[in-house]
């Protein structure tokens, strides 16, 4: 019998210098280079947060103008969101979907080296905009009109950056969909894909249902600035709020973007370190699909007090409520998972449990700011910032750091050094807290969010969450370090690395070939 | 519990025929799904211009 192995087998290895990472098709090269480009804004949109809270340590105006805080806190949630969160979990799904599933690579690995390379061009575009006349954009990653369309010079090279993002993600999307329809090895059914796969699956569907979304609403928003259009303009015939509810259809199915992916890495720990099966694996997939589809019909909570009827609002208040049953489900089976299991707490299982139970208090304090009477007073305050960051860095970061000391023995073939990684876990739970804890009470004292100053009676947490966030922040240098030392050298891994790790990709040598299954493997 | 992997590497490398055929449905598929995308953000353009007033 031919096989396509025999005739690739003359160029099965990576190229050397730098064309390897400019020219490369393959999916762990892309991958790094996602995790790396996310590591890398992880740091630029943490340097803002430092800046930001320093600017925030006490009352009165410090180190930055207004105008510039207010640059910052933008600056900060779109590098954060599409630079670092969204990257690390395409990078993590490159290096890992193949392996998982038992494919050689991505499906359409040449657009994968686009999806990549658009992305640095494009945080260039949006950071070069902090240096244009009038500065960048300054009103808030919502881009909410007529605020944001008083932005400078600025406008429309932000509108392109966002474009050429959502091109990138779309173009990763389609990938992760056609690898998995297509290229599963013999056996390998849908309802025998590993959970993280299933979570990407379902993300991807989200990213390309949604990303235009956001890619009309900012093109709207060109057009009205630049060719005398009245979408959102109330003076032509607009409306502004139209915006909102555009923007908040793509928003918040970009949480669960931001989120599904998690769930499938925790997925995939616990078990590893509980040493039982997933507790209720078919029930994970059908939570994880629910909670998708709940986030096309709950946009509007984002939206309370602009004036909606009164049946609208019960409307998007239960419906955003209801997305608390699978969320339920899927907390309820990682510790069923746990339950008398031969737990052992290695660092991607002491991420995973944290993940567990903080990500819990961002569920509830979204439950509160669901509803809607009690959302008048929550909306626009420091409660609101609390909600978002506890699930989105003791969330969706806690979840990514866990996935790297999870799978980096596998990547590079050496071990981390566990003592290390540890003190990272304890300090960045620790400071996590006192970082983002105070804001609830801040929020709930009726402090708004986006001022660079504030009244003293806000002062003595926001003093606390300043201490937290220098320290949360310094504690990532022991990540960096940690990572690059592991790159570097340490002890050998094994194959399997963890002593309760299942799955395909543990079947693959430490690190794994350049090409991982060239002859599919057959799942029984 | 046993240490082994519970997938055991023991499958056969595709034909070239086989290769060919992933290769027209990949193309299939990420076509559909980059028309969908495109017309996503075309028809989000088009409701927003006649609902806006």
């Amino acid at each position: 019998m031919t096989t396509a192995v025999a005739h690739e087998a003359h160029h099965d290895g990576p190229a050397r210098g730098l064309s390897r990472w400019l020219f490369t098709t393959n999916h762990k090269d892309i991958g790094t280079l996602y995790l790396l480009f996310s590591l890398l804004m992880f740091f630029v949109g943490g340097s803002m947060a430092m800046i930001i809270r320093a600017e925030l340590f006490q009352p009165g105006l410090q180190f930055v103008n207004p105008a510039f805080f207010n640059q910052l806190t933008t600056m900060h949630a779109l590098v954060m969101i599409f630079g670092a969160v969204m990257p690390a979990f395409v990078g993590l799904a490159n290096w890992l979907i193949p392996m998982m599933i038992g494919a050689p690579d991505m499906a359409l690995p040449r657009m994968n080296n686009w999806s990549f390379w658009i992305l640095p061009f494009a945080f260039a575009l949006l950071l070069s905009t902090l240096f244009m006349p009038g500065g960048g954009p300054a009103g808030g990653w919502t881009l909410y009109p007529p605020l944001s369309l008083q932005t400078g010079a600025a406008f429309p090279f932000v509108i392109f950056a966002i474009h050429l993002m959502g091109i990138s993600s779309i173009m990763g999307a389609i990938n992760v969909i056609v690898t998995v329809l297509n290229m599963r090895a013999p056996g390998m059914t849908l309802m025998k894909m590993p959970l993280f796969v299933w979570t990407w699956l379902i993300t991807a569907y989200l990213l390309i249902a949604v990303m235009p979304v956001l890619a009309g609403s900012v093109t709207m928003l060109l057009t009205d600035k630049f060719f005398g259009t009245s979408f959102f303009n109330a003076a032509g015939g607009g409306d502004p709020v139209l915006f909102q509810h555009i923007f908040w259809f793509f928003g918040h199915p970009e949480v669960y973007i931001m989120i599904l992916p998690a769930f499938g890495i925790i997925s995939a720990i616990i078990p590893t370190f509980a040493r039982k099966p997933l507790f209720g694996y078919s029930s994970m997939v059908y939570a994880t699909a629910s909670i998708a589809f709940l986030s096309f019909l709950v946009w509007a909570h984002h939206m309370f007090t602009v004036g909606i009827p009164v049946a609208g609002e019960l409307f998007f208040m239960y419906a955003t409520m209801l997305i608390a049953v699978p969320t339920g489900v899927k907390v309820f089976n990682w510790v069923a998972t746990m339950w008398r299991g031969s737990m052992t707490f290695e660092t991607p299982m002491l991420f995973a449990i944290a993940f567990v139970i903080l990500f819990t208090i961002g569920g509830f304090s979204g439950l509160m700011l669901a509803m809607a009477p009690a959302d008048f007073q929550y909306h626009d305050t420091y409660f609101v910032v609390a909600h978002f960051h506890y699930v989105l860095v003791p969330g969706a970061v806690f979840a990514i750091m866990a996935a790297v000391y999870y799978w980096l023995p596998k990547w590079t073939g050496n071990m981390y050094d566990e003592k290390l990684g540890k003190l990272h876990f304890w300090l960045s739970a620790i400071s996590v807290n006192v970082l983002f804890f105070p804001m609830h009470f801040l929020g709930l004292a009726g402090m708004p969010r986006r001022i660079p100053d504030y009244s003293v009676q806000f002062a003595g947490f926001n003093e606390l969450a300043s201490i937290g966030g220098f320290a949360f922040g310094l504690s990532q240098l022991i990540f960096l370090y940690v990572v690059i030392k592991t790159i570097r050298g340490g002890a050998k891994a094994t194959d399997q690395v963890w002593e309760g790790a299942h799955g395909l990709e543990w079947t693959l040598p430490s690190p794994p070939p350049y090409h991982s299954f060239q002859t599919a493997p057959e799942i029984k | 519990m046993s240490p082994a992997p519970p997938f055991p590497v023991v499958g056969e490398a595709m034909t070239e025929q086989q290769m060919e055929r992933r290769r027209r449905a990949a193309t299939r598929h990420a076509l559909v799904l980059g028309l969908v995308a495109v017309s996503v953000f075309l028809g989000f353009i088009a409701w927003t211009l006649v609902h806006r007033g």
